[in-house]
């Protein structure tokens, strides 16, 4: 159980991260 | 302040210039992918590496695909360490028989040397078996600092090239950083502590018979082996006695070298570079304080070299070094004047034929007021966060100097990489600044600033300081922070500050009082790393990307030069700007509250 809570929070800090990217890259799109 | 101090800084940074200029042109050369001959010699092993792993090391991406490539290649680094702490019992390497490691100090020293934080919550030497050591935690030192150079030079190519809609090739930045810089250094330098003393094998634990019989008191326990307390409720205890110690072994030189090199700083051993094994003698800590610098300082050549201008680099080299030399000069001389309430019990604190004098409290002999000042200093204007004294121990304006040159985010000479692009980040912010002074259109470097590139530089420069205010907040506030503060009052608040600044910028050193190795500090502190890391790097991409996009404006009668004095002050004071409107209200309640209660405490 801790194992997949901790699993789960690496990969949504992943998609968190993931997010800013696609974020300013349409940022610097637009701009 | 002795003249012993002020000489060892001094010959420190003399030494590390002498081998940085040269040693810069060649990072320059390696990752530009000149034809020189260390490349020739590793070309096939280069190119067998991009076959195996299916990588096309001509084709180039822009910015987005390189952050993503630095993202998935981080993750997966993340997860596999996570994993190998999880099964180590069950695999080989481990003579010392360790468990597996809890899945909370796991998931924190998996990101946390993927980050090149290398924060430590768990003892290395009795928790991590030597597969983990060497498998896990040492090849992300050399793959994390060859991140940080691939990000810097990546930015560096956003200032020298024109036009362009690519920055590089992650892939191929990461391998030659690995394989041309960080390898070869660090193997030499590993030999070279390994004559010096410090160990390398793969030997279970040695008990070894001691010169002279120690005694000690132990608790008393009744037969269900429970502590016996008097009528008081105090433990009581016995006297025992023993004339064996243990000794632990390991691979501990070949994990020491890349520590340094690549500003890791994440020890074998718990006490990490105070411990006799990672640092046995003056001459190994001079080496280890010169391998922490050597490449950062490098990296302001390598960036002078590839925009074509070395004074663009001295500039920021100047920078750096006056920034660091101002603080560290107020650490050494604060440990050196010793502390104020020992002194009006009338115990002698100057320095003598027979004494370092100062403040020994947490320090090693072998190494003496100036050299742990001055090591504490450069682990922290560094991102390193190796400790060859416990800063815990320092006094409140001493300790005040490692925070604080955390706090400025590490950019004086910062990081593997991550150095050279937090100063180019001020660096932009302060012809920004310039540039609303005189009302022109900011330029670095024939580049243009405009408002992309100024949000970007906020987003780099302002999540560290919210990673850090958030965290410390939590800290404060949440019992399951307080209940690992060991002092309480202002220098407790400093523990806390102090990790969560030392974990959002990824250095890694700690203010140890504070026990860490708790789900809650394992949680937190992961995640201020992986954001204080990714956040601040991803920013950074996306300006070398936009900058890469432009052309470059024509050096004008307008134009302000950034080579000279004028540029250097900017520069600087947009660092201390930022720095202290940012975190001196936090200061003020730690160790600025702690200096002022001790010089007006009474005896």
């Amino acid at each position: 159980m801790p194992d997949l809570i901790f699993v789960l929070l690496i990969l949504a800090s992943y998609a968190a991260t993931h997010l800013l990217i696609v974020g300013l890259a349409r940022l610097g799109r637009v701009e | 302040m002795t003249f012993e101090a002020i000489a060892l800084g001094i010959v420190l940074l003399g030494v590390v210039l002498l081998f940085a200029k040269p040693f810069g042109a060649y990072v320059a050369d390696v990752m530009e992918g000149k034809p020189i001959l260390a490349l020739r010699l590793g070309g096939q092993l280069e190119r067998a590496i991009y076959e195996l792993a299916g990588i096309d090391a001509a084709k180039e991406t822009g910015w987005k695909q390189y952050a993503l490539n630095v993202l998935v290649f981080s993750t997966l680094g993340v997860l596999f360490v996570y994993l190998l702490q999880r099964v180590q019992a069950w695999l080989p390497l481990n003579p010392k028989s360790f468990g597996n490691v809890t899945a909370d100090s796991s998931f924190n020293t998996a990101i946390s040397f993927v980050t090149n934080t290398n924060w430590q919550g768990y003892s290395g030497e009795s928790t991590m078996s030597y597969l983990t050591q060497m498998l896990g935690l040492a090849v992300q030192n050399f793959v994390s600092a060859a991140t940080g150079i691939a990000v810097a030079v990546a930015l560096i190519r956003g200032f020298a090239r024109h036009a362009s809609a690519t920055i590089g090739n992650f892939w191929v930045d990461l391998t030659r950083a690995t394989l041309y810089i960080l390898l070869p250094i660090s193997t030499l330098l590993a030999i070279v502590l390994i004559s010096q003393g410090v160990i390398q094998n793969f030997a279970a634990n040695q008990d070894v018979t001691t010169v002279s019989v120690t005694e000690y008191q132990q608790p008393k326990v009744d037969a269900a082996g429970a502590p016996i307390k008097d009528a008081n409720g105090a433990a009581v205890t016995q006297n025992a006695s023993t004339s064996t110690q243990t000794l632990t072994m390991g691979p501990v030189a070949s994990q020491e070298a890349i520590k340094e090199l690549g500003t890791n700083g994440g020890g074998f051993f718990n006490a990490n570079s105070a411990h006799p094994y990672e640092n046995p003698n003056a001459l190994t800590n001079f080496l280890e304080l010169f391998a922490i610098l050597l490449i950062p300082m490098a990296l302001t050549f390598t960036f002078g070299r590839i925009v074509g201008d070395a004074r663009q680099g001295w500039a920021v080299l100047a920078g750096m070094t006056i920034l660091f030399v101002s603080l560290w000069l107020v650490a050494v001389s604060s440990e050196q004047a010793g502390n104020p309430s020992i002194a009006k019990q009338g115990v002698d604190q100057q320095q003598s034929e027979l004494q370092s004098g100062g403040n020994m409290e947490g320090k090693e002999t072998r190494f003496g007021i100036a050299a742990s000042a001055l090591f504490a200093s450069v682990t922290t204007t560094t991102s390193t966060g190796a400790v060859n004294s416990m800063h815990d121990s320092m006094t409140p304006l001493g300790g005040f100097v490692p925070m604080f040159l955390i706090q400025l985010g590490e950019v004086a000479f910062g990081g593997v990489g991550s150095g050279l692009y937090g100063m180019l980040i001020y660096a932009l912010l302060g012809v920004f600044i310039a540039g609303l002074m005189i009302g022109r259109t900011p330029e670095y470097l024939g580049k243009k600033i405009e408002a992309f590139d100024m949000k970007m530089t906020s987003i780099a420069i302002l999540v560290t300081p919210i990673v850090v205010l958030v965290g410390t907040a939590f800290g404060v506030a949440a019992d399951a922070g307080r209940i690992g503060v060991a002092n309480p009052g202002a220098h407790g608040f400093s523990e806390i500050l102090y990790a969560f600044s030392s974990a959002g910028n990824n250095n890694g050193s700690c203010f140890c009082g504070l026990s860490a190795n708790t789900p809650f500090y394992n949680t937190a502190l992961g995640l201020a790393m992986w954001f204080g890391r990714f956040w601040v790097l991803i920013p950074v991409l996306a300006i070398a990307g936009s900058l890469a996009a432009k052309k470059r404006a024509p050096v004008t009668a307008g134009t302000m030069p950034t080579h000279g004095p004028l540029f250097v002050v900017l520069l600087i004071g947009s660092v201390l700007l930022i720095g202290a409107l940012t975190f001196v209200p936090a200061l003020a309640l730690g160790p600025v509250a702690e200096h002022l209660m001790l010089n007006g405490s009474s005896p």
